[in-house]
């Protein structure tokens, strides 16, 4: 019988399984311009559950490869979307999680991704020429996956860790562009993008993990700044800022366990944004993942990235043994 | 000219919600950070700004946070508003319970921080403790490594 002390896997699992079934579903078409990063969101939850299974391998790598844009040379996130960076690192960390990675023109993708590389530093997010941290990160971690981040070097990566230094703000955190609010999912990006590119020394460690912890409210649950709600992602956005800072026992564990198994939907599965509203796989792959095992930086299976010779210093919740 | 009426702006939204912590940074990157100059009377205005505000929700982070950022980039020690800190945090005396009787641990955290930049470590300890135990008990853990590393 599911409680609220444990994670009700078996009920999150058959919850992921369930999600591509409702093709006649209003809500699946409205949210295509994302499908690729729903399949991530639900493989990387199955991975790090242990039921990978659950979403057949052949099925899924077809499904990625055709979000295939030939005329970009990159994925999109629905066949006959336009590429975008985001969905392109999504299809690459799919890709990786089956084992797949030789079916990517990676000379294509990575011309890609350093063609979206801006003056600044920063990256934009597709040719339409949108700039955020995110996609920052996303580069990042892309050319990190696909082995290829000495392409990022010298005078390109100066810049791009001197625009992540310009985006950080008065109180130690960092925003979406140069002089916006610092936001747990902007330090997020920044603090990993750093942890990759092995520069987290221009991270003011005291001051930002301060901040972080201060997103701790005190029914246990993580804000992502100032005066907002609980909401179970930061768990995965405040909590892998500070394990890449090492400053996780700075986060009272316990409550935030109890948090964000409080807020799983135990009839139907699947984690919502907090308890009481109802689950997605957004919420689901973030609530497990402050529970279970997976890479702060890359946001991927923890045993994963240690193969391929990615893991940075970092140091994780200590797990609770079931 | 581009930034003519943004003070002006971003003064109304914070009137609107004094909690939108959007505001108070984006009024922080106006004042400080985008290369535009005001008068003499500049540092005081700041001040005065935060102070009211502070007064209006005691326990509202984003003003508090605003504080504290024009005292470190002007380089202005922290002791220069410790009677109003004090005004907000010291639930001790009486006479001042009458004028703020709001728990506020945003108030005594600040008033702890300026306690040790002026070197008084045993007031400061004694209100990390109180905060541990007391007004801001989520963020314990942090304050035992904190005071161990302080004493």
């Amino acid at each position: 019988m599911a409680s609220t002390s444990q994670l009700a896997i078996p009920l999150h699992v058959s919850y992921i399984k369930a999600l591509g079934d409702n093709k006649d579903d209003l809500a699946y078409h409205l949210t295509a311009h994302l499908r690729m990063n729903a399949v991530y969101w639900g493989l990387t939850a199955l991975c790090i559950m242990g039921h990978k299974e659950v979403l057949p391998r052949e099925e899924t790598i077809d499904f990625v490869m055709s979000c295939w844009d030939d005329e970009a040379g990159a994925f999109g996130a629905h066949p006959d979307h336009d590429a975008h960076l985001h969905s392109t690192l999504s299809a690459i960390q799919i890709l990786l999680m089956h084992d797949a990675l030789d079916r990517i023109d990676v000379p294509r993708v990575v011309k890609f991704i350093l063609s979206l590389h801006q003056p600044s530093g920063v990256f934009a997010g597709d040719s339409f020429g949108e700039t955020d941290t995110r996609f920052l990160y996303c580069a990042v971690s892309a050319l990190s996956l696909l082995g290829q981040l000495h392409l990022l070097d010298g005078e390109a990566k100066e810049r791009t860790v001197n625009y992540i230094v310009r985006c950080r703000n008065f109180d130690g955190g960092f925003g979406s562009v140069v002089g916006a609010e610092s936001h747990a999912a902007q330090v997020f990006v920044c603090v990993a993008a750093l942890a990759i590119l092995d520069r987290l020394d221009v991270v003011d460690e005291e001051t930002l993990g301060w901040w972080l912890c201060e997103r701790q409210l005190p029914n246990g649950g993580l804000n992502g700044r100032p005066e907002k709600l609980e909401d179970v992602c930061y768990s995965f956005w405040v909590l892998s800022a500070m394990a890449i800072l090492g400053k996780i026992p700075w986060i009272d564990a316990d409550k935030l366990t109890a948090f964000i198994l409080s807020a799983q939907d135990l009839e139907a599965g699947g984690i919502a944004d907090r308890p009481g509203d109802m689950a997605d796989v957004f919420h689901t792959l973030f609530g497990v993942a402050g529970l279970q095992d997976l890479d702060p930086v890359y946001c991927m299976p923890a045993d994963l990235i240690e193969k391929r010779g990615l893991r940075k210093p970092w140091k994780a919740l200590e797990r609770r043994t079931e | 000219d581009l930034w003519a009426g943004e003070l002006d702006f971003v003064e109304t939204i914070i009137v609107q919600d004094v909690r939108n912590n959007s505001a108070w940074h984006h009024r922080f990157f106006v004042v400080f950070q985008s290369g535009i100059r005001e008068g003499a009377d500049y540092d005081h205005l700041n001040f005065r700004f935060a102070k009211q505000n502070i007064s209006f929700a005691a326990n509202n982070p984003s003003a508090w946070h605003y504080l504290r950022g024009i005292l470190d980039i002007n380089d202005i020690p922290y002791s220069r508003v410790e009677d109003f800190v004090r005004l907000y945090a010291d639930t001790s005396d009486d006479a001042i319970r009458d004028v703020v009787d709001l728990e506020n641990p945003v108030a005594i955290e600040f008033l702890a921080d300026i306690h040790e930049k002026e070197g008084r470590i045993l007031q400061a300890t004694e209100l990390w403790k109180s905060l541990a135990d007391e007004h801001d008990t989520i963020r314990k853990k942090i304050r035992e490594g904190l005071k161990s590393v302080k004493q």
